[in-house]
């Protein structure tokens, strides 16, 4: 229930929290308080929730961390960045996306193929079952968000940051978490501060859709 | 995927606030989770889009589209850049083919009949059980009869296949059929296929009752050309002649009305005034003039004689003679209901004949011959006409015919013959009828086996583009999506069944994939084939200039003697109007008036949607005592139907104009019980030489019904019988 | 009850041109979206009216939604009337978002979901609209429609639903876009290029259904463009020009051949 909530409630910057709960406050009238109660919940919610429970304990230490694999390398979606703003690797999707089954098979038909939870992915490839994950970045449906234009900037700023750089700066470092949590508000007001911050576009209908 | 919802979040907020029961306001479960491919397609990657060059195989003038597909679904269609026909450009009703693809009332699973034939009672099959029945039943058939569309290339090559073992026959249903033009064309210009009518070049087009912008033969092509022919500074002038205003009438320089049957008379007139006023500047009008009777004949048909019957007045018929001559080059055409009467082939013929009069044929602008169908490739077999359609449905009625195994693929005689020619029930007296399609209609509900078929965009196919576009022109199909439904495309029920039924000379394919390459091997040959394979799919197709175009005969073969009367279905005392039915831009014969979307697109002229109306002149209402909205019926000598009455300012006062295309109890959702079928009311006539349905050729009356019934229409007219009262908005929750 | 000589004392009315009002069209660097529609070349045949809904996820107009006048299309053609049998015309003239330079919606807006941006789209945000429908009422042109239901589509026909635009709940405003997801697109494409983007690159739906090129969108910016050339022609008008809202779409006339000679004569 409190999860269902949070997720659908307004993600709020910690100042406009203050501000609507001192006015909550003020106003402290006893049908504004539940309210309140939601918009803090709400809070909660924009913030960090915790990492989810996957049906497959993946770790991306042990991937991205121990084994050093490029985040590109199963993220096939991501343009490929060499230090440089130039993009590579086309096609390219919008969306960096999750590996497919068969690709967990490159390796896992032949590495660590006794541990149990690679033996769930073998299960999947075998039955043909799609593996259903949680989502741990979601950003709403009247969201154009492309992942191509900010690794470009990212890229065209920073160019000494390697691929993996690049994806911590909203992704955190994914190559230390065990379970991958959220680590930025994605919110509005997060992308817009980042927004500002670089001089990028901050006319509603470059993201809004 | 509407997101989480702000508002649903505040309404439950709300609630919570107001002291009241929780209301669950979760976010969609399925927004929170992501599945992953199994496997990986190659080139693709999720919320990538990807597109694909395919065709609605069975759209009228063969129309090359390419389809927008992200993570396997199927989202848009546009028309194939470059492709000669439509060059990258569609009509509404190929925009709207996703949604009869996602259309969920289609035929999913095989059915077999549980009631009497016609009650559309089935029971779901598997497909084994249906192809053991299929096998069954036409095993033990002497000569089994398939019926389809005017399917070409591919497809026909595999029905040969069946057809040569099992010595059957093939008929070829169409709404409309193209007989009386394709005979005209003949008689005129000596042409065995479709020829080119260049309007793109054309500095005048006079049309005798052709919608080519809207339904008439490529509509698509010929919008495309017509967007040419209106380039500033050149714009060429339409002249468009017809008893009931079309699309093509509407954006007409000139409309004219002329009576029905009488199009042939007018279009004489117009040559006997070239003639008489030497419009072409020179002689040429005097060959063909003389070739069809001489001037002499053609006097007969001086303006002021034909007046009365073709209803033109003189003065306006020498205008329309020197707009059209005066403006090469010209180009005359002729279709709609100018052909669908009991002369309409010699309407045809005359109107045709203006092109050789002015000199048009042959070159830009003009009527060009077309290059044959390429090698390999078929071009369609010529559509049975109405005639042989009504013979078979009396033989089989009085026990002369008899068909043990009949297959109907894609086509709905049942619904499109006038329910004089008995069709329904002759069908009741064949042995064993199998329906295919992607909906259940009129005739798929009397089959005794029914068959899912897959939509254009899940399956392999190739077609011949008829008429063909001054070029020889191949389109191919591939499948963009995997179909949602249990549906198999016909080419490979066709193949499965052949080669069940003869072991012994099995079809050299097995499956439609394999037998549409073996005809590409034949079109563009051995030597890097499958380089040449992948430019073919990839580009929609393959074209050439092409060889072989047929020459023009030296003289037209007809007389303006041949000329006759029209006839109608009717008494003129007891039925005072004609009856005009005409195909809507939107679902044409009704075909697809399963799909929502072309439901909803507003008719051009009348702005209506959703159902079957009756256009009546104002003055005409009036004098009926009939206003808008109402209800009325319409008598033919053959039956009744009803409509509401749209009053339209453009409609003449002795005619009644009902669209083509509703009125049907099986289909969907959105078009089962739904307006009226014209085409059941109509007299079973022919067009003499052609056997066309001579549609056009029924009087009828209008009497009022005593009820009243809004139309659902775009134009925003009060209801004159509500006073100006919006309608009532009914209030939902959800 | 103010009298002829009241109002002869009330001062007079500035000038429309003296008024304060912002410039419809500010200079800016980038573009500046606009439209041509050949009058003389629309058929009426309704293309792009499915194309707009199948590509912009348009609810389905049921009967009753059409009868009750909720339909919802972005693009629609209208369809005129002039004169009596036997000389009466029909004329179609299709009418979408006009994206005014001076847009009434835009003004009277009080959460700014709809605002002006710096492409010179009239641009509505669908998760800030309250739903207060005071734009669909100060719009002259009635292209902003009102979600009075929750857009629903039979299973599967929501897998067409196109994933580059949202779909609009129940309760707010929505209106032709002239598909900024396209246009979008085509922006990030040439920026990843490294090039301008090209006249004729960016086509709307409607656009690019259009039989008859009727419709030409591009940049009024680039003075080179399709769209800025059509839109000097002489047959150019604005749809209800009186109004000032400077839209940034442009009509040309249906050619009458048989008024001619009295325009020629009146010239």
């Amino acid at each position: 229930m409190l999860d269902s909530f949070r997720a659908l409630l307004p993600r709020l910057s910690p100042k406009q929290l203050i501000v609507i709960s001192g006015l909550g406050a003020v106003l402290g009238g006893g049908a504004i308080a539940p309210m309140i109660l939601l918009i803090v919940l709400g809070a909660m919610g924009g913030t960090i929730t915790g990492p989810p429970e996957q049906p497959i304990a993946f770790d991306h230490s042990v991937h991205a961390g121990k084994a050093g694999i490029a985040c590109e390398f199963c993220h096939r979606g991501i343009p490929v960045v060499e230090n440089t703003a130039t993009a590579l690797g086309t096609p390219v999707s919008a969306a960096a996306t999750i590996p497919s089954v068969e690709q967990c098979m490159f390796c896992h038909s032949v590495v660590a193929t006794d541990k149990p939870e690679v033996q769930k992915i073998r299960a999947a490839w075998e039955t043909g079952t799609p593996i259903e994950w949680i989502r741990v970045h979601r950003l709403p449906d009247h969201v154009d968000f492309v992942h191509d234009p900010h690794i470009r900037a990212l890229a065209e700023a920073h160019p000494s940051f390697s691929t993996a750089q690049i994806c911590a700066t909203c992704h955190g470092d994914v190559a230390s978490m065990t379970e991958v949590e959220q680590v930025r508000a994605l919110n509005m007001g997060d992308c817009q501060g980042c927004h500002r911050e670089n001089s990028a576009p901050l006319d509603c209908a470059v993201c809004h859709k | 995927m509407s997101g989480i919802a702000r508002r649903r979040f505040l309404t439950g907020a709300a609630a919570l606030a107001g002291g009241a029961t929780v209301v669950a306001c979760a976010a969609p479960e399925r927004e929170s989770r992501v599945q992953s491919f199994v496997h990986s397609p190659e080139q693709t990657l999720p919320g990538q889009e990807l597109w694909f060059a395919t065709a609605c195989a069975h759209s009228t003038g063969g129309n090359s589209v390419v389809v927008r597909t992200v993570d396997g679904r199927a989202k848009k269609v546009e028309g194939t850049k470059g492709f000669p026909v439509n060059l990258g450009k569609t009509n509404v009703r190929g925009q709207a083919g996703v949604q009869s693809l996602y259309n969920p009332d289609r035929l999913k699973t095989p059915l077999r009949r549980r009631g009497t034939r016609g009650d559309g009672q089935f029971e779901a099959i598997g497909w084994p059980e249906a192809l053991d029945l299929l096998t069954e039943n036409f095993g033990s058939a002497g000569s089994p009869l398939v019926v389809t569309g005017p399917i070409s290339g591919t497809r026909l090559r595999v029905l040969a296949q069946f057809l040569a073992n099992s010595e059957g026959r093939h008929l070829v249903y169409e709404d409309q059929d193209t007989a009386t033009l394709r005979e005209a064309a003949r008689l005129i210009f000596g042409y065995t296929r479709l020829p080119h009518f260049d309007i793109a070049n054309a500095g005048a087009v006079l049309s005798f009752g052709a919608d080519f912008l809207g339904t008439w033969l490529s509509p698509v092509h010929y919008s495309t050309a017509y967007g040419k022919f209106r380039e500033e500074p050149k714009r060429g002038r339409l002249i468009q002649i017809e008893s009931h205003m079309s699309l093509t009438g509407a954006n007409a320089d000139r409309w004219v009305y002329v009576n029905p049957g009488h199009e042939g008379a007018l279009a004489l007139s117009i040559a006997q005034v070239i003639a008489a006023e030497n419009l072409t500047g020179d002689d040429r009008w005097f060959d063909p003039v003389n070739a069809v009777g001489g001037i002499d004949a053609l006097n007969a048909y001086a303006p002021e004689l034909t007046a009365a019957r073709t209803g033109v007045a003189p003065d306006a018929v020498r205008e329309i003679a020197r707009d059209f001559a005066g403006h090469p080059p010209a180009l005359a055409i002729a279709g709609g209901s100018a052909l669908a009467q009991t002369n309409g082939l010699d309407n045809a013929a005359a109107a045709l004949l203006l092109n050789r009069i002015v000199g048009s044929t042959g070159a830009a602008g003009g009527v060009r011959p077309n290059p044959s169908a390429p090698a390999g490739v078929p071009g369609p077999t010529a559509a049975t006409p109405f005639n042989q359609w009504g013979a078979l449905a009396t033989g089989l009625l009085d026990g002369s015919e008899e068909i043990d195994a009949a297959f109907f693929y894609d086509v709905d005689p049942v619904y499109g013959l006038p329910a004089s020619t008995r069709f329904a029930d002759a069908l009741g007296e064949m042995s064993f009828v199998v329906g295919m399609g992607t909906f259940l209609n009129e005739t798929l509900a009397r089959a005794d086996l029914v068959l899912p078929a897959t939509h254009p965009f899940e399956e392999w196919g190739d077609f011949v583009a008829d008429p063909a576009p001054d070029m020889e022109v191949v389109g191919y199909q591939q499948p963009v999506v995997t179909s949602w439904t249990n549906a198999r495309s016909f080419g490979d029920v066709m193949l499965a069944l052949t080669s069940e039924l003869f072991p012994d000379a099995p079809p050299p394919w097995t499956t439609m994939r394999d037998a549409v390459r073996d005809g590409a091997q034949a079109l563009i040959g051995q030597e890097g084939f499958d380089r040449g394979w992948i430019e073919l799919l990839r580009t929609g197709g393959r074209w050439q200039d092409g060889e072989g175009r047929e020459a023009q005969a030296d003289q037209p073969d007809w007389h303006i003697g041949l000329l006759a009367e029209p006839a109608f279905a009717g008494d003129t005392t007891e039925f005072d109007l004609h009856l005009i039915p005409f195909e809507n831009v939107a679902f044409g014969a009704g075909s697809e008036s399963a799909n929502p979307w072309l439901q909803a697109t507003p008719d051009p002229l009348t702005t209506v949607t959703w159902t079957t109306w009756a256009e009546l002149n104002p003055a005409t209402a009036q004098r009926l005592g009939v206003k808008r909205n109402d209800v009325v019926h319409i008598d033919t000598p053959n039956g009744t139907l009803r409509a509401r009455v749209y009053e339209s300012p453009v409609a003449p006062p002795n005619v009644v104009a009902v669209p083509i295309g509703q009125g049907r109890e099986f289909g969907s959702r959105w078009n089962v019980d739904r307006g009226a079928n014209v085409m059941q009311t109509l007299s079973a006539q022919a067009v003499a030489g052609s056997g066309s349905l001579a549609w056009g050729a029924t009087l009828a009356r209008v009497r009022p019904a005593g009820e009243h019934d809004r139309l659902p229409t775009l134009e925003v007219i009060e209801d004159p019988r509500n006073d100006g009262e919006a309608p009532p908005v009914r209030v939902t929750s959800g | 009850m103010a009298s002829a000589t009241d109002t002869a004392e009330l001062p007079v009315v500035a000038a429309a041109a003296t008024l304060p009002t912002d410039d419809p069209h500010p200079e800016t660097d980038g573009h500046r979206w606009g439209m041509v529609i050949d009058a003389d070349k629309c058929t009426g045949c309704q293309a792009c009216v499915v194309a707009c809904q199948s590509e912009n996820n348009l609810a389905l107009n049921e009967e009753n939604r059409v009868i009750e006048r909720r339909a919802k299309t972005w693009i629609r053609i209208e369809r005129y009337w002039e004169g009596e049998w036997p000389n009466a015309k029909a004329r179609f003239l299709p009418v979408l978002c006009q994206h005014c330079g001076n847009a009434p919606c835009e003004t009277v807006c009080p959460v700014w979901a709809t605002y002006h941006n710096p492409d010179g789209l009239n641009v509505q945000v669908y998760n800030r609209c309250i739903g207060t429908r005071f734009c669909a009422n100060a719009c002259p042109y009635s292209v902003r429609y009102f979600n009075f239901w929750e857009p629903e589509w039979p299973s599967p026909m929501d897998r067409q639903l196109n994933p580059d635009v949202t779909v609009r709940t129940k309760g707010i405003v929505e209106k032709c876009t002239f598909c900024i997801h396209r246009i979008n697109r085509t922006k990030r494409q040439a920026d990843r290029d490294g090039r301008p983007v090209a006249d004729g690159e960016v086509e709307p739906a409607c656009v690019q259904a259009c039989p008859t090129t009727a419709l030409v969108f591009g940049d009024l910016n680039d003075s080179d463009s399709k769209v800025s050339e059509l839109s000097h022609s002489k047959r150019a008008y604005s749809l209800l020009d009186s109004l000032g809202t400077a839209p940034a779409i442009t009509y040309l006339k249906k050619v009458d051949p048989s008024h001619v000679g009295e325009e020629e004569a009146g010239h």
